[in-house]
Protein backbone atom coordinates (compact mmCIF):
# COMPACT_ATOMS: atom_id res chain seq x y z
CA UNK A 1 0.00 0.00 0.00
CA UNK A 2 2.85 2.47 0.79
CA UNK A 3 4.45 2.25 -2.22
CA UNK A 4 0.57 3.36 -4.17
CA UNK A 5 0.27 6.11 -1.85
CA UNK A 6 4.14 7.01 -2.76
CA UNK A 7 3.55 7.33 -6.29
CA UNK A 8 0.48 9.39 -5.67
CA UNK A 9 1.32 11.72 -3.81
CA UNK A 10 4.05 12.24 -5.90
CA UNK A 11 1.44 12.54 -9.17
CA UNK A 12 -0.01 14.96 -6.99
CA UNK A 13 2.94 16.97 -6.51
CA UNK A 14 3.84 16.85 -10.01
CA UNK A 15 0.59 18.50 -11.35
CA UNK A 16 0.07 20.70 -8.08
CA UNK A 17 -0.33 24.03 -10.12
CA UNK A 18 -3.21 22.05 -12.73
CA UNK A 19 -4.75 20.98 -9.43
CA UNK A 20 -4.63 24.81 -8.05
CA UNK A 21 -6.11 25.94 -10.95
CA UNK A 22 -9.15 23.94 -11.22
CA UNK A 23 -9.64 24.83 -7.27
CA UNK A 24 -9.31 28.42 -7.97
CA UNK A 25 -11.38 27.58 -11.38
CA UNK A 26 -14.24 26.26 -9.31
CA UNK A 27 -13.88 29.03 -6.63
CA UNK A 28 -14.12 31.57 -9.03
CA UNK A 29 -16.77 30.36 -10.83
CA UNK A 30 -18.60 30.21 -7.51
CA UNK A 31 -18.43 33.68 -6.96
CA UNK A 32 -19.15 35.07 -10.25
CA UNK A 33 -22.49 32.88 -9.59
CA UNK A 34 -23.16 34.11 -6.10
CA UNK A 35 -21.62 37.93 -6.78
CA UNK A 36 -23.17 39.03 -10.02
CA UNK A 37 -26.84 37.77 -8.63
CA UNK A 38 -28.65 40.16 -5.76
CA UNK A 39 -30.17 37.03 -4.86
CA UNK A 40 -28.79 33.31 -5.68
CA UNK A 41 -31.56 31.25 -7.44
CA UNK A 42 -31.83 27.43 -7.29
CA UNK A 43 -31.47 27.07 -11.03
CA UNK A 44 -28.23 29.29 -10.50
CA UNK A 45 -26.63 26.64 -7.90
CA UNK A 46 -27.90 23.81 -10.39
CA UNK A 47 -26.85 25.39 -13.30
CA UNK A 48 -23.19 25.60 -11.48
CA UNK A 49 -23.29 22.29 -10.17
CA UNK A 50 -23.91 20.44 -13.61
CA UNK A 51 -21.53 22.39 -15.67
CA UNK A 52 -18.57 21.54 -12.56
CA UNK A 53 -19.53 18.05 -12.64
CA UNK A 54 -19.07 17.47 -16.55
CA UNK A 55 -15.64 19.11 -16.27
CA UNK A 56 -14.50 17.08 -13.74
CA UNK A 57 -14.61 13.37 -15.58
CA UNK A 58 -13.24 15.39 -18.83
CA UNK A 59 -10.20 16.50 -16.70
CA UNK A 60 -9.75 12.97 -15.41
CA UNK A 61 -10.08 11.92 -18.88
CA UNK A 62 -7.04 14.57 -19.57
CA UNK A 63 -5.13 13.64 -16.63
CA UNK A 64 -5.21 9.65 -17.17
CA UNK A 65 -4.44 9.21 -20.66
CA UNK A 66 -1.28 10.98 -20.91
CA UNK A 67 0.30 9.88 -17.09
CA UNK A 68 2.01 6.87 -18.15
CA UNK A 69 2.80 8.56 -21.62
CA UNK A 70 4.57 11.53 -20.18
CA UNK A 71 6.64 9.08 -17.19
CA UNK A 72 7.82 6.90 -20.25
CA UNK A 73 8.60 9.83 -22.46
CA UNK A 74 10.80 12.05 -19.91
CA UNK A 75 12.24 8.74 -18.54
CA UNK A 76 11.77 9.21 -14.86
CA UNK A 77 9.84 6.21 -14.86
CA UNK A 78 13.17 4.11 -15.08
CA UNK A 79 14.26 5.23 -11.98
CA UNK A 80 10.41 4.45 -10.58
CA UNK A 81 10.63 1.24 -11.52
CA UNK A 82 13.77 0.01 -11.01
CA UNK A 83 12.45 0.29 -7.23
CA UNK A 84 10.62 -2.54 -4.97
CA UNK A 85 7.05 -1.87 -7.24
CA UNK A 86 5.64 -4.17 -8.97
CA UNK A 87 3.30 -2.49 -12.33
CA UNK A 88 0.28 -2.99 -11.00
CA UNK A 89 1.05 -0.79 -7.72
CA UNK A 90 2.32 1.83 -10.10
CA UNK A 91 -0.72 1.96 -12.23
CA UNK A 92 -2.81 2.17 -8.97
CA UNK A 93 -0.90 5.14 -7.82
CA UNK A 94 -1.08 7.15 -10.65
CA UNK A 95 -5.31 5.97 -10.39
CA UNK A 96 -5.10 7.20 -6.71
CA UNK A 97 -3.06 10.39 -7.79
CA UNK A 98 -5.86 11.47 -10.11
CA UNK A 99 -8.62 10.43 -7.64
CA UNK A 100 -6.70 12.73 -4.97
CA UNK A 101 -6.78 15.68 -7.89
CA UNK A 102 -10.19 15.19 -8.70
CA UNK A 103 -11.02 14.78 -5.01
CA UNK A 104 -9.80 18.39 -4.36
CA UNK A 105 -11.59 19.98 -7.31
CA UNK A 106 -14.67 18.25 -6.61
CA UNK A 107 -14.61 19.06 -2.49
CA UNK A 108 -13.83 22.96 -4.19
CA UNK A 109 -16.84 22.63 -6.32
CA UNK A 110 -18.95 21.22 -2.98
CA UNK A 111 -17.45 24.17 -0.59
CA UNK A 112 -18.61 26.57 -3.65
CA UNK A 113 -21.60 24.55 -4.57
CA UNK A 114 -22.77 24.66 -0.73
CA UNK A 115 -22.16 28.47 -0.21
CA UNK A 116 -24.36 29.06 -3.81
CA UNK A 117 -27.14 26.21 -2.68
CA UNK A 118 -27.28 28.22 0.90
CA UNK A 119 -27.43 31.43 -0.73
CA UNK A 120 -30.72 29.94 -2.70
CA UNK A 121 -32.17 28.65 0.74
CA UNK A 122 -32.27 25.49 -0.94
CA UNK A 123 -31.21 21.69 0.74
CA UNK A 124 -28.03 20.87 0.72
CA UNK A 125 -28.36 17.08 0.32
CA UNK A 126 -28.46 16.49 -2.97
CA UNK A 127 -25.22 18.55 -3.66
CA UNK A 128 -23.57 15.65 -1.84
CA UNK A 129 -25.29 13.24 -3.94
CA UNK A 130 -24.35 14.93 -7.21
CA UNK A 131 -20.46 15.26 -6.25
CA UNK A 132 -20.41 11.62 -5.14
CA UNK A 133 -21.81 10.48 -8.23
CA UNK A 134 -19.11 13.01 -10.41
CA UNK A 135 -16.54 11.53 -8.12
CA UNK A 136 -17.27 7.62 -9.28
CA UNK A 137 -17.91 8.79 -12.89
CA UNK A 138 -14.56 10.71 -12.78
CA UNK A 139 -12.64 7.85 -11.33
CA UNK A 140 -14.44 5.49 -14.26
CA UNK A 141 -13.39 7.83 -17.03
CA UNK A 142 -9.94 7.93 -15.57
CA UNK A 143 -9.67 3.72 -15.22
CA UNK A 144 -11.31 3.46 -18.67
CA UNK A 145 -8.35 5.96 -20.24
CA UNK A 146 -5.43 4.25 -18.14
CA UNK A 147 -6.40 1.01 -19.74
CA UNK A 148 -6.05 2.57 -23.15
CA UNK A 149 -3.12 4.60 -22.63
CA UNK A 150 -1.28 1.36 -21.88
CA UNK A 151 -1.21 0.35 -25.16
CA UNK A 152 -2.40 3.37 -26.90
CA UNK A 153 -0.76 6.53 -27.81
CA UNK A 154 -2.62 9.52 -25.94
CA UNK A 155 -4.79 10.64 -28.66
CA UNK A 156 -5.61 7.01 -30.03
CA UNK A 157 -6.17 6.51 -26.13
CA UNK A 158 -8.58 9.40 -25.66
CA UNK A 159 -10.40 8.81 -28.94
CA UNK A 160 -10.93 5.08 -27.50
CA UNK A 161 -12.22 6.18 -24.06
CA UNK A 162 -14.48 8.95 -25.86
CA UNK A 163 -15.92 5.77 -28.11
CA UNK A 164 -16.26 3.55 -25.09
CA UNK A 165 -17.75 6.21 -22.94
CA UNK A 166 -20.52 6.79 -25.72
CA UNK A 167 -21.13 3.28 -27.12
CA UNK A 168 -23.33 2.58 -24.18
CA UNK A 169 -25.28 6.02 -24.37
CA UNK A 170 -26.02 5.30 -28.02
CA UNK A 171 -26.57 1.76 -27.47
CA UNK A 172 -29.30 2.72 -24.69
CA UNK A 173 -31.29 5.91 -27.47
CA UNK A 174 -31.00 2.60 -29.64
CA UNK A 175 -32.08 -0.39 -28.02
CA UNK A 176 -33.50 1.29 -24.69
CA UNK A 177 -32.73 1.52 -21.28
CA UNK A 178 -30.09 -0.41 -19.28
CA UNK A 179 -27.69 -1.02 -22.10
CA UNK A 180 -26.40 2.48 -20.33
CA UNK A 181 -25.50 0.31 -17.73
CA UNK A 182 -22.97 -1.17 -19.54
CA UNK A 183 -20.05 1.50 -18.82
CA UNK A 184 -22.42 3.60 -16.63
CA UNK A 185 -20.77 7.13 -17.31
CA UNK A 186 -23.43 8.32 -19.52
CA UNK A 187 -26.25 6.66 -16.87
CA UNK A 188 -24.48 8.75 -13.79
CA UNK A 189 -23.96 12.02 -16.20
CA UNK A 190 -27.69 11.66 -17.01
CA UNK A 191 -28.54 11.56 -13.28
CA UNK A 192 -26.48 14.79 -12.48
CA UNK A 193 -28.15 16.98 -15.83
CA UNK A 194 -31.52 15.51 -14.62
CA UNK A 195 -30.94 16.32 -10.46
CA UNK A 196 -32.42 19.42 -9.21
CA UNK A 197 -32.08 21.12 -5.62
CA UNK A 198 -35.77 21.23 -5.02
CA UNK A 199 -36.87 18.37 -3.66
CA UNK A 200 -34.57 14.83 -2.74
CA UNK A 201 -32.45 13.23 -5.24
CA UNK A 202 -34.14 9.13 -6.05
CA UNK A 203 -30.57 8.61 -6.97
CA UNK A 204 -30.23 5.04 -8.93
CA UNK A 205 -27.56 3.53 -7.53
CA UNK A 206 -27.05 0.39 -9.40
CA UNK A 207 -24.80 2.38 -11.97
CA UNK A 208 -22.57 3.41 -9.12
CA UNK A 209 -21.96 -0.10 -7.76
CA UNK A 210 -21.44 -0.80 -11.66
CA UNK A 211 -19.00 1.53 -12.21
CA UNK A 212 -16.99 0.92 -8.45
CA UNK A 213 -16.81 -2.86 -9.97
CA UNK A 214 -15.47 -2.05 -13.54
CA UNK A 215 -13.00 0.03 -11.78
CA UNK A 216 -11.57 -2.40 -10.23
CA UNK A 217 -11.26 -4.47 -13.33
CA UNK A 218 -10.46 -1.99 -15.26
CA UNK A 219 -7.32 -1.12 -13.36
CA UNK A 220 -6.70 -5.12 -12.95
CA UNK A 221 -7.13 -5.25 -16.89
CA UNK A 222 -4.93 -2.00 -17.40
CA UNK A 223 -2.14 -3.59 -14.76
CA UNK A 224 -2.17 -6.73 -16.28
CA UNK A 225 -1.63 -5.37 -19.81
CA UNK A 226 1.30 -2.35 -18.45
CA UNK A 227 2.94 -5.56 -17.25
CA UNK A 228 3.69 -7.17 -19.93
CA UNK A 229 4.75 -4.22 -21.71
CA UNK A 230 8.33 -2.93 -22.66
CA UNK A 231 7.91 0.52 -20.90
CA UNK A 232 11.34 1.29 -22.50
CA UNK A 233 12.63 1.56 -26.71
CA UNK A 234 16.02 0.56 -27.20
CA UNK A 235 17.68 4.01 -27.20
CA UNK A 236 20.82 3.09 -29.38
CA UNK B 1 25.93 -19.13 -4.60
CA UNK B 2 23.64 -17.99 -7.52
CA UNK B 3 25.22 -15.24 -9.89
CA UNK B 4 24.21 -12.32 -9.30
CA UNK B 5 23.43 -11.66 -12.65
CA UNK B 6 22.77 -14.61 -15.14
CA UNK B 7 21.43 -14.15 -18.71
CA UNK B 8 20.86 -17.20 -20.59
CA UNK B 9 20.42 -17.47 -24.40
CA UNK B 10 18.52 -14.47 -24.31
CA UNK B 11 17.36 -12.68 -27.70
CA UNK B 12 15.35 -9.73 -28.17
CA UNK B 13 14.05 -8.55 -31.42
CA UNK B 14 12.52 -4.88 -31.61
CA UNK B 15 9.38 -5.40 -34.27
CA UNK B 16 7.48 -2.54 -36.20
CA UNK B 17 3.88 -2.75 -36.57
CA UNK B 18 2.52 -6.11 -37.80
CA UNK B 19 6.07 -7.66 -36.81
CA UNK B 20 7.66 -5.62 -40.12
CA UNK B 21 11.33 -4.44 -39.78
CA UNK B 22 12.64 -6.59 -37.19
CA UNK B 23 16.14 -5.78 -35.35
CA UNK B 24 17.75 -7.80 -33.85
CA UNK B 25 19.07 -6.40 -30.09
CA UNK B 26 20.14 -9.24 -28.26
CA UNK B 27 21.32 -12.70 -30.30
CA UNK B 28 21.37 -15.58 -27.95
CA UNK B 29 22.96 -13.90 -25.35
CA UNK B 30 24.63 -15.35 -22.07
CA UNK B 31 26.56 -14.06 -19.65
CA UNK B 32 27.52 -14.65 -15.50
CA UNK B 33 28.15 -12.16 -13.78
CA UNK B 34 29.34 -13.62 -10.16
CA UNK B 35 28.85 -11.92 -6.81
CA UNK B 36 31.16 -9.45 -5.33
CA UNK B 37 32.63 -8.67 -8.85
CA UNK B 38 33.01 -5.22 -11.05
CA UNK B 39 31.88 -6.22 -14.24
CA UNK B 40 32.80 -3.94 -17.30
CA UNK B 41 29.93 -4.12 -20.23
CA UNK B 42 31.14 -2.21 -23.17
CA UNK B 43 30.51 -2.06 -26.56
CA UNK B 44 29.53 0.39 -29.17
CA UNK B 45 26.18 2.32 -29.49
CA UNK B 46 23.68 -0.27 -30.72
CA UNK B 47 25.66 -3.01 -29.32
CA UNK B 48 22.63 -4.26 -27.51
CA UNK B 49 24.20 -2.91 -23.96
CA UNK B 50 21.09 -0.74 -22.59
CA UNK B 51 18.74 -3.26 -24.06
CA UNK B 52 20.03 -6.33 -21.68
CA UNK B 53 20.09 -3.91 -18.79
CA UNK B 54 16.54 -3.01 -19.35
CA UNK B 55 15.73 -6.66 -19.39
CA UNK B 56 17.58 -7.35 -16.35
CA UNK B 57 15.70 -4.37 -14.60
CA UNK B 58 12.15 -5.93 -16.07
CA UNK B 59 11.55 -2.64 -18.11
CA UNK B 60 10.94 -5.38 -21.32
CA UNK B 61 11.03 -8.97 -21.80
CA UNK B 62 13.16 -10.95 -24.22
CA UNK B 63 12.26 -12.70 -27.25
CA UNK B 64 13.41 -15.64 -26.05
CA UNK B 65 15.39 -16.39 -23.35
CA UNK B 66 15.53 -16.40 -19.64
CA UNK B 67 17.52 -14.77 -17.07
CA UNK B 68 18.24 -14.23 -13.27
CA UNK B 69 18.70 -11.45 -10.66
CA UNK B 70 19.91 -12.31 -7.45
CA UNK B 71 18.73 -15.61 -7.91
CA UNK B 72 15.76 -14.75 -8.76
CA UNK B 73 13.93 -14.56 -12.50
CA UNK B 74 14.29 -10.96 -13.69
CA UNK B 75 11.28 -8.53 -13.41
CA UNK B 76 11.28 -9.62 -9.61
CA UNK B 77 9.82 -6.76 -7.59
CA UNK B 78 11.32 -7.66 -4.23
CA UNK B 79 14.55 -8.96 -5.74
CA UNK B 80 14.60 -5.12 -7.10
CA UNK B 81 14.60 -4.01 -3.02
CA UNK B 82 18.66 -5.13 -3.06
CA UNK B 83 19.24 -3.79 -6.57
CA UNK B 84 20.70 -0.23 -7.53
CA UNK B 85 19.78 1.83 -10.91
CA UNK B 86 21.32 4.34 -12.73
CA UNK B 87 19.98 4.94 -16.31
CA UNK B 88 21.81 6.14 -18.92
CA UNK B 89 19.51 9.35 -19.03
CA UNK B 90 18.87 10.60 -15.73
CA UNK B 91 15.54 11.55 -15.42
CA UNK B 92 14.38 12.56 -11.79
CA UNK B 93 11.43 14.53 -10.19
CA UNK B 94 12.09 17.86 -9.80
CA UNK B 95 12.51 18.23 -6.39
CA UNK B 96 14.88 19.33 -3.46
CA UNK B 97 17.31 17.01 -3.46
CA UNK B 98 17.44 15.35 -0.08
CA UNK B 99 13.61 14.46 -0.34
CA UNK B 100 14.01 13.41 -3.97
CA UNK B 101 16.82 10.67 -2.66
CA UNK B 102 14.35 9.99 -0.16
CA UNK B 103 11.45 8.85 -2.20
CA UNK B 104 13.39 6.52 -4.06
CA UNK B 105 14.48 4.62 -0.98
CA UNK B 106 11.24 4.64 0.40
CA UNK B 107 10.08 3.25 -2.55
CA UNK B 108 12.33 0.21 -1.90
CA UNK B 109 10.32 0.35 1.54
CA UNK B 110 12.85 1.94 3.71
CA UNK B 111 11.58 3.80 6.56
CA UNK B 112 12.64 6.32 9.26
CA UNK B 113 15.75 6.60 11.21
CA UNK B 114 17.36 4.36 8.71
CA UNK B 115 16.50 6.21 5.85
CA UNK B 116 17.28 9.40 6.79
CA UNK B 117 20.78 8.49 8.01
CA UNK B 118 21.44 6.12 4.59
CA UNK B 119 20.21 9.53 2.87
CA UNK B 120 22.46 11.59 4.57
CA UNK B 121 25.55 8.87 4.02
CA UNK B 122 24.89 8.97 0.35
CA UNK B 123 24.76 12.53 0.05
CA UNK B 124 27.92 13.18 2.18
CA UNK B 125 29.69 10.19 -0.13
CA UNK B 126 28.87 11.60 -3.20
CA UNK B 127 29.35 15.81 -1.84
CA UNK B 128 25.95 16.77 -2.48
CA UNK B 129 25.43 18.13 1.35
CA UNK B 130 25.50 21.31 0.12
CA UNK B 131 22.76 21.05 -2.28
CA UNK B 132 20.33 18.49 -0.86
CA UNK B 133 17.76 21.72 0.08
CA UNK B 134 18.49 22.77 -3.45
CA UNK B 135 15.44 21.20 -6.79
CA UNK B 136 16.96 18.86 -8.66
CA UNK B 137 15.80 20.24 -11.85
CA UNK B 138 17.51 23.16 -11.44
CA UNK B 139 21.08 21.64 -11.06
CA UNK B 140 24.09 21.06 -13.71
CA UNK B 141 24.00 17.45 -15.89
CA UNK B 142 26.61 16.34 -13.68
CA UNK B 143 25.22 17.28 -10.13
CA UNK B 144 22.09 15.02 -11.24
CA UNK B 145 24.11 12.55 -12.41
CA UNK B 146 25.47 12.27 -8.89
CA UNK B 147 21.62 12.48 -7.55
CA UNK B 148 21.06 9.53 -9.67
CA UNK B 149 23.92 7.49 -8.15
CA UNK B 150 22.49 8.61 -5.11
CA UNK B 151 19.13 7.03 -5.62
CA UNK B 152 21.06 4.16 -6.80
CA UNK B 153 22.59 3.66 -3.77
CA UNK B 154 20.30 4.87 -0.96
CA UNK B 155 19.41 1.20 -0.18
CA UNK B 156 22.78 0.00 0.31
CA UNK B 157 22.24 -2.67 -3.08
CA UNK B 158 24.02 -5.55 -3.27
CA UNK B 159 23.98 -5.20 -6.88
CA UNK B 160 24.61 -1.94 -8.69
CA UNK B 161 23.21 -1.64 -12.27
CA UNK B 162 24.82 1.45 -13.64
CA UNK B 163 24.62 2.21 -17.59
CA UNK B 164 27.48 5.19 -17.87
CA UNK B 165 27.49 6.16 -14.55
CA UNK B 166 30.08 9.06 -15.24
CA UNK B 167 29.81 10.03 -18.67
CA UNK B 168 28.65 14.01 -17.58
CA UNK B 169 30.93 13.97 -14.50
CA UNK B 170 34.63 16.15 -14.95
CA UNK B 171 37.39 14.22 -14.04
CA UNK B 172 37.44 14.72 -9.68
CA UNK B 173 34.08 13.67 -9.77
CA UNK B 174 34.79 10.98 -11.86
CA UNK B 175 37.52 9.80 -9.29
CA UNK B 176 35.54 10.32 -6.85
CA UNK B 177 33.14 8.12 -8.19
CA UNK B 178 35.49 5.51 -9.49
CA UNK B 179 37.06 5.34 -5.62
CA UNK B 180 33.67 5.07 -4.19
CA UNK B 181 32.36 1.84 -6.70
CA UNK B 182 35.57 0.39 -5.33
CA UNK B 183 35.13 0.65 -1.79
CA UNK B 184 31.14 -0.72 -2.73
CA UNK B 185 33.15 -3.81 -3.96
CA UNK B 186 34.86 -4.10 -1.34
CA UNK B 187 32.18 -4.19 0.84
CA UNK B 188 31.04 -7.17 -1.18
CA UNK B 189 28.98 -6.05 -3.61
CA UNK B 190 28.65 -6.73 -7.45
CA UNK B 191 28.66 -3.80 -9.80
CA UNK B 192 27.47 -4.31 -13.21
CA UNK B 193 29.41 -1.28 -15.01
CA UNK B 194 28.25 -0.39 -18.70
CA UNK B 195 30.24 2.75 -19.96
CA UNK B 196 31.87 4.21 -23.23
CA UNK B 197 34.95 5.48 -20.84
CA UNK B 198 37.25 2.44 -21.92
CA UNK B 199 39.86 3.66 -19.34
CA UNK B 200 37.45 3.78 -16.50
CA UNK B 201 36.66 0.33 -17.19
CA UNK B 202 40.14 -0.81 -17.38
CA UNK B 203 41.25 0.80 -14.10
CA UNK B 204 38.08 -1.06 -12.14
CA UNK B 205 36.78 -3.94 -13.37
CA UNK B 206 37.51 -7.60 -12.60
CA UNK B 207 36.19 -8.76 -15.76
CA UNK B 208 35.08 -7.65 -19.10
CA UNK B 209 32.48 -8.08 -21.58
CA UNK B 210 32.73 -7.19 -24.88
CA UNK B 211 29.26 -6.76 -26.84
CA UNK B 212 28.67 -5.92 -30.42
CA UNK B 213 25.81 -6.89 -33.02
CA UNK B 214 23.79 -8.23 -29.69
CA UNK B 215 26.20 -11.05 -29.24
CA UNK B 216 29.32 -11.09 -26.50
CA UNK B 217 32.71 -10.74 -28.52
CA UNK B 218 35.20 -10.93 -25.83
CA UNK B 219 34.56 -12.40 -22.07
CA UNK B 220 37.21 -12.40 -19.65
CA UNK B 221 39.37 -11.09 -16.63
CA UNK B 222 40.67 -7.69 -17.21
CA UNK B 223 44.09 -8.20 -16.85
CA UNK B 224 44.13 -11.13 -19.27
CA UNK B 225 42.26 -9.61 -22.28
CA UNK B 226 44.75 -7.21 -21.34
CA UNK B 227 47.65 -8.94 -22.70
CA UNK B 228 48.60 -10.32 -25.90
CA UNK B 229 49.39 -13.87 -26.74
CA UNK B 230 50.14 -12.72 -29.78
CA UNK B 231 52.75 -9.90 -29.62
CA UNK B 232 55.75 -9.63 -26.90
CA UNK B 233 56.93 -6.75 -25.74
CA UNK B 234 61.15 -6.76 -25.73
CA UNK B 235 63.53 -4.72 -23.83
CA UNK B 236 66.93 -4.65 -24.93
CA UNK B 237 70.27 -2.20 -24.39
CA UNK B 238 73.52 -1.76 -25.90
CA UNK B 239 71.35 -1.11 -29.68
CA UNK B 240 70.31 1.46 -31.85
CA UNK B 241 66.74 2.47 -31.60
CA UNK B 242 66.08 2.63 -35.22
CA UNK B 243 67.17 -0.90 -35.55
CA UNK B 244 63.34 -2.09 -34.37
CA UNK B 245 60.40 -0.31 -36.08
CA UNK B 246 58.37 1.73 -33.76
CA UNK B 247 61.00 1.42 -31.15
CA UNK B 248 61.05 3.69 -28.47
CA UNK B 249 64.22 4.89 -26.44
CA UNK B 250 64.96 5.67 -22.80
CA UNK B 251 68.16 6.13 -21.26
CA UNK B 252 69.98 3.06 -22.62
CA UNK B 253 66.87 0.89 -22.81
CA UNK B 254 64.85 0.51 -26.36
CA UNK B 255 61.66 -1.27 -26.12
CA UNK B 256 59.82 -2.34 -28.37
CA UNK B 257 56.67 -5.06 -30.00
CA UNK B 258 57.31 -8.18 -32.09
CA UNK B 259 54.81 -10.85 -32.89
CA UNK B 260 55.07 -14.00 -30.68
CA UNK B 261 56.46 -16.10 -33.82
CA UNK B 262 59.11 -13.87 -35.06
CA UNK B 263 60.74 -13.77 -31.36
CA UNK B 264 63.54 -16.05 -32.00
CA UNK B 265 64.61 -13.88 -34.78
CA UNK B 266 64.14 -10.93 -32.90
CA UNK B 267 66.72 -11.99 -30.13
CA UNK B 268 68.58 -13.31 -32.19
CA UNK B 269 69.10 -9.68 -34.32
CA UNK B 270 69.66 -7.79 -31.32
CA UNK B 271 72.57 -10.02 -30.47
CA UNK B 272 74.09 -9.73 -33.77
CA UNK B 273 74.07 -6.08 -33.44
CA UNK B 274 76.02 -6.64 -30.07
CA UNK B 275 73.30 -6.01 -27.78
CA UNK B 276 71.79 -8.20 -24.92
CA UNK B 277 67.83 -8.82 -24.15
CA UNK B 278 67.05 -7.21 -20.37
CA UNK B 279 62.79 -8.33 -20.77
CA UNK B 280 60.51 -10.14 -22.87
CA UNK B 281 56.70 -10.33 -21.69
CA UNK B 282 53.40 -10.51 -23.64
CA UNK B 283 52.67 -6.91 -24.83
CA UNK B 284 49.96 -4.87 -22.97
CA UNK B 285 47.25 -3.61 -25.06
CA UNK B 286 44.86 -0.86 -23.81
CA UNK B 287 41.48 -1.56 -23.90
CA UNK B 288 40.67 0.59 -26.53
CA UNK B 289 42.84 -1.33 -29.23
CA UNK B 290 41.07 -4.61 -28.57
CA UNK B 291 37.43 -3.14 -28.09
CA UNK B 292 38.02 -1.23 -31.74
CA UNK B 293 39.80 -4.20 -33.25
CA UNK B 294 36.81 -6.59 -32.37
CA UNK B 295 34.52 -3.59 -33.17
CA UNK B 296 36.20 -2.99 -36.78
CA UNK B 297 36.66 -6.86 -36.89
CA UNK B 298 33.02 -7.64 -36.90
CA UNK B 299 32.11 -4.57 -38.34
CA UNK B 300 31.00 -5.92 -41.70
CA UNK B 301 28.39 -9.18 -40.72
CA UNK B 302 25.05 -8.19 -41.05
CA UNK B 303 22.49 -7.87 -38.11
CA UNK B 304 19.86 -10.38 -38.41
Amino acid sequence: MRPVLLIAANFLREQRWLTLVLVLYAVGMAALFGLSEKQVSAEDAVFFLRQQSLYAPLFSLFLAVSAVHNERKSRRILAVLSKALTRRQYIAGLLAGILAILGAYCLAIGIAGAWLVRSAHASLEPLWILLGMTVVTSVLVSAVAMFFSTFLTPLFATAATALAVALPAALEQVLGRGWGNLLPVYSMVAQVLEATLAHHVAADWRPVTIAVVETLLLWALASWIFAGRDITTAVE
Amino acid sequence: MPPALEFEHMTKEYRGWFGRNPVCALDDFSLRVEPGEIFGFLGPNGAGKTTAIHIAMGFMRPTRGSGQMLGQAFGDARTRSRVGFLAETVALYHRPVERLVRFYGALNGMRDPQLQGRTREVLESLELTDVSDRNAGKLSRGMIQRVGLAQALVNDPDLLVLDEPTSALDPPARVAVRELLLAVRDAGKTIFLSSHQLSEIELISDRVAILHRGRIRRLGRTADLLESRERLQMVARGIDPGAFEGATASNEYVTFDVLASAQRAAIGRVWSLGGEIVRVNPARRSLEQIFMEITQDAGEEPRR
